[in-house]
């Protein structure tokens, strides 16, 4: 991850910025309606997700970038159904699906508000970075 | 499938706060996919380059893109002239 980041900044002009989008560690979460029903099982995302953050630390560290902007936003991705959205996370997602538990009480919650899209809540980290010396 | 990705647009929202104009601008995305977020700027681009991997998101990203110069192609294989680009986004690829 360092690495790329470090190429990139050989492509980058003086006046040339970096834009790096990537979720947070905070776990995923399936929500139906405003009620967050649990989890979303994710494997090693969550350290695959620090692990961004800790590449962005590491070339400011080093003095490669310097930091103009960031901020963090709700990403959020919609099913018909909870079997649709379960079907393209297991697609999509590395290593993601929805646990028997979370599935269990998103059902219980559509069940009491039926027509209600499920989705699946992520926090993604925005940075606006500039390279150093180039 | 219908799956809706970010229809509140904070996605689209942080993207221009970061780059209030992509007009003029030389652009690599690196992680593009389908070409999800490459689609809300690149009509505005002066060029972009889009990279990823996966050699069907590419395919469908040239259907849909062809001006787009879509490669699938990680970034350590990737070739280019030193300070040629003036934004680089890692579109969730990090």
């Amino acid at each position: 991850m360092v690495d790329a980041l470090r190429r990139a900044r050989g492509w980058l002009r003086r006046t040339g910025f970096l834009v790096d989008l990537h979720p947070t560690s905070a776990v995923a979460v399936v929500i139906v309606g405003d009620t967050i029903a649990g989890p979303l099982e994710t494997g090693s995302a969550v350290s695959r997700h620090q692990a961004a953050t800790d590449a962005i630390t590491s070339v400011l560290r080093e003095r490669l970038y310097t930091k103009d902007d960031e901020m963090e936003f709700e990403h959020s991705t919609y099913a018909k159904t909870l079997e649709e959205l379960q079907e393209h996370i297991v697609e999509d997602w590395c290593e993601g699906r929805i646990g028997d538990d979370t599935m269990a009480r998103a059902r219980a919650l559509i069940g009491d508000a039926p027509g209600v899209r499920p989705r699946v809540r992520e926090r993604v980290s925005a940075s606006l970075l500039l390279p150093r010396g180039n | 499938m219908a799956i809706i990705e970010d229809p509140e647009q904070h996605e689209a929202a942080a993207l221009a706060r970061m780059v209030p104009s992509f007009a003029g601008r030389h652009v690599l995305e690196i992680g593009c996919g389908d070409g999800r977020l490459t689609r809300k700027y690149a009509r505005d681009a002066a060029r972009v380059i889009a990279i990823d991997t996966d050699v069907e998101d590419i395919a469908e990203l040239r259907r849909e893109l062809p001006f787009v110069d879509a490669r699938s192609i990680g970034i350590h294989d990737l070739v280019l002239p030193p300070h040629s680009v003036d934004v680089a986004i890692f579109a969730w690829s990090l």
